[in-house]
């Protein structure tokens, strides 16, 4: 009798088992954004009973390269995070799951345009954004004040162009003795981001809508070479790591900060740091573009569809990207318009200051090849800030390579 | 009688040899194989691989970011290897010496090798962090400029090379201590009462007798380093402007991150085949020297 209970109790649990939808889902984010990404996991799994989302913490410099190796070895999680950056070339190559019959047609239409239109690739939606993370400008509200940077009513003030932005870092650099007016990165964050900003704003652009291609201005890449030579030739700026960056903004020693908005999870919490966050500055007669990346939800493709399974995924992306709301806690912009109009949303600390920027973003070209085009600029945009390389020929440099990575 | 002892004693062996070698062949020489195969195919890890012949090999040639990553790689290992060998000898000497603490110095120096890769580059890079690292603050004390150390075209490669003397060298220091502590006392003593001097102690008596572990430090350290990957990849990713992107970056960049698999693989068996060239000048140097010593 006993043994009967037993084996019907166990009959039961599988069965139950059963019912249950195992999703597994990789991620690589950690400390605030993996708490926050862990607790919508909760909530969702609380909310459906019959799926069950199972969190994988990769680590970050990690995922990209066992993503690759399990999809090739056709061991892929059901649910991966992405950089929309990097959709290309994934897409290309096949080995993503294409969503279109999965995600409903009213989250779609409730995208900001441009990102919806770069989940996609050659036609078919690949990924589910759920925010976008610009290059934003910070400014420290005590060093400018000290420096007498102020308007009649005492309110700092914001640099609406790089000249301003420029006069106003040099004035205080100088008038405070500190060793930089402007502190950040100079790899990804000068040679890629800040280019990408400042190129759209001359009216470059990147991706050749007639023949599908990526295409620079040759021009126009060397007016923003010469550009970000002058912000160091000028002493406004040093070159330096992305640490040290971050240090001497957060300990009150630059004025003025190039940085994305992921680090509004962590500076409005730091004591002692009085800063504002805004778009970046505008040359005169263009719109403040800026560079921004998002953070997706893909399904890898497995050697044989499971199209219950994928269901079950496409439910929960699409479930995370409206729930987006608590996870912009991390300091990303939603991108579905109704989070990002949403009292939930702006209600949180200075994002009335840069929601706006969304408008703004300039996202990476859908071309296969972007992702090795995009390190190169980081390497070039070092070599022109280090007086390496003349603003001319790392234009003809970063076309060329350009053109062989197209041809490759 | 005897042989059928000795063939169960064989098969004996290879019984126990079998967990190690079944798991030799499985994650070691296949894959090896398969690898020197994959250098003649054009392959993105998730398509089907293209035979392209000899064409990894030529892009090779007129790839400058594969040479210039092949000079980054030796310049590295000039910078690393002399003063792993001489510091390591020198500080082994001091703790072999009567000196006191020396069970702490041997801890000391030995522990920044039992840390594991990330921990040992975080740490160095806030170390170099110009304005608020430890570095930097000792420089603006004596009236220097701070450097940006892994921003610098010319400082970033001395910068991963100090961090990787400073966690590396333990491992060295312990081979010599080793080493010197297999010289029999009796020499110097026979030498002292010689008259001989400690300058010639040294060099007639421990340097010639370290031979062995000269060779094997120096061999070692030189395939190490030839290896250079982590330290780069964490602290500079190949930067600034590529001036310390070694060849394991590069491949690890094209294989990894740009998907071209038989193009890394290719230069991996380039590299592969420099290391053979220094393990079996090793091999034939310990010969040497043994053979010195029966004789």
């Amino acid at each position: 009798m006993k043994r009967l209970l037993v084996v019907t109790l166990l009959l039961a649990f599988g069965l139950l088992a059963l019912a249950k939808t195992t999703i597994t889902v990789w991620t690589f984010f950690s400390g605030g954004e993996g708490f926050l990404v862990t607790e919508l996991i909760k909530r969702f799994n609380a909310e459906n009973p019959d799926i069950e989302v199972i969190e994988h913490i990769v680590e970050w410099g990690q995922l990209y390269n066992k993503l690759t190796t399990a999809i090739a070895a056709g061991d892929p999680p059901d649910v991966s995070v992405m950089h929309l950056a990097l959709l290309p070339d994934f897409a290309s190559r096949g080995a993503l799951t294409a969503l279109d019959n999965y995600i409903s047609k009213e989250t779609l239409q409730d995208y900001v345009p441009e990102i919806a239109a770069k989940a996609r690739y050659d036609g078919k939606l690949y990924a589910v954004p759920f925010d976008t993370h610009p290059l934003v400008l910070y400014y420290n509200k005590k060093l400018l004040k000290e420096a007498g940077l102020v308007d009649a009513k005492g309110e700092v003030l914001v640099p609406k162009t790089w000249d301003e932005l420029l006069s106003y870092a040099k004035q205080a650099k100088e008038k405070l003795g500190l060793e930089v007016g402007i502190s950040s990165e100079i790899g990804a964050m000068m040679g890629e981001r800040l280019f990408i900003a400042y190129y759209t704003q001359l009216g470059g652009q990147i991706y050749d809508e007639k023949t599908k291609t990526l295409k620079f201005d040759l021009e126009k890449v060397k007016k923003t070479y010469e550009f970000m030579s002058n912000l160091y030739t000028s002493g406004v700026m040093k070159p330096m790591t992305y640490d040290t960056a971050e240090s001497l903004f957060q300990n009150n020693q630059s004025p003025f900060h190039f940085n994305g908005v992921w680090v509004m999870a962590v500076y409005p919490t730091l004591e002692g740091l009085q800063f504002g966050v805004t778009n970046l500055p505008a040359i005169a007669g263009s719109k403040p573009y800026t560079w921004g990346d998002s953070h997706t939800w893909v399904i890898p493709k497995k050697p044989k569809d499971d199209p219950a399974k994928i269901a079950a995924a496409a439910k929960f992306i699409e479930w995370f990207a409206k729930n987006a709301a608590e996870w912009a806690k991390a300091g990303h912009l939603p991108v579905l318009k109704s989070v990002l109009n949403s009292e939930a949303f702006l209600g949180l600390p200075m994002r009335k200051d840069y929601a706006h920027v969304a408008e703004f973003v300039v996202p990476a070209p859908s071309v296969k090849g972007w992702l090795e085009v995009r390190i190169k600029m980081w390497e070039i945009g070092e070599a022109v800030i280090l007086g390496k390389m003349t603003p001319d020929a790392a234009a003809k440099e970063l076309v060329n390579f350009a053109k062989q990575v197209l041809e490759d | 009688m005897a042989v059928y002892r000795k063939k169960k004693h064989t098969l004996l062996a290879y019984l126990f040899f079998a967990p190690f070698l079944v798991l030799l062949l499985i994650f070691r020489l296949i894959p090896f194989f398969n690898s020197i195969r994959m250098i003649f195919y054009k392959w993105d890890i998730f398509g089907t691989p293209k035979y392209i012949g000899l064409g990894n090999f030529t892009r090779m040639m007129s790839d400058k970011v594969f040479w210039a990553s092949l000079w980054h790689t030796v310049y590295f290992v000039i910078l690393t290897v002399p003063p792993i060998v001489v510091l390591s000898f020198l500080i082994a000497l001091l703790i072999n010496s009567k000196i006191r603490f020396k069970d702490f110095l041997r801890s000391a120096f030995y522990l920044p090798y039992t840390l594991t890769i990330s921990v040992v580059c975080l740490t160095w890079t806030m170390l170099y962090n110009p304005y608020f690292g430890m570095i930097g603050k000792v420089m603006k004390f004596f009236g220097l400029k701070p450097i940006s150390w892994l921003t610098d075209p010319f400082w970033a490669m001395p910068a991963i090379v100090i961090t990787t003397v400073w966690w590396t060298i333990g491992f060295c220091i312990v081979l010599y201590l080793a080493g010197l502590q297999q010289i029999p006392a009796s020499y110097y003593e026979a030498a002292e009462l010689d008259g001989a001097n400690g300058f010639q102690k040294m060099f007639f008596i421990t340097i010639p007798l370290l031979k062995r572990v000269h060779v094997l430090v120096l061999v070692t350290q030189i395939i190490a380093s030839l290896q250079i990957f982590g330290q780069v990849y964490i602290m500079t990713a190949g930067g600034p402007a590529g001036r310390t992107r070694t060849l394991m970056q590069y491949i690890y960049e094209q294989g990894f991150r740009y998907f071209r698999m038989g193009y890394a693989q290719a230069m991996a068996f380039v590299l592969f085949l420099v290391m053979l060239v220094f393990a079996y000048l090793q091999l034939r140097l310990m010969i040497a020297s043994a053979k010195e010593e029966l004789v």
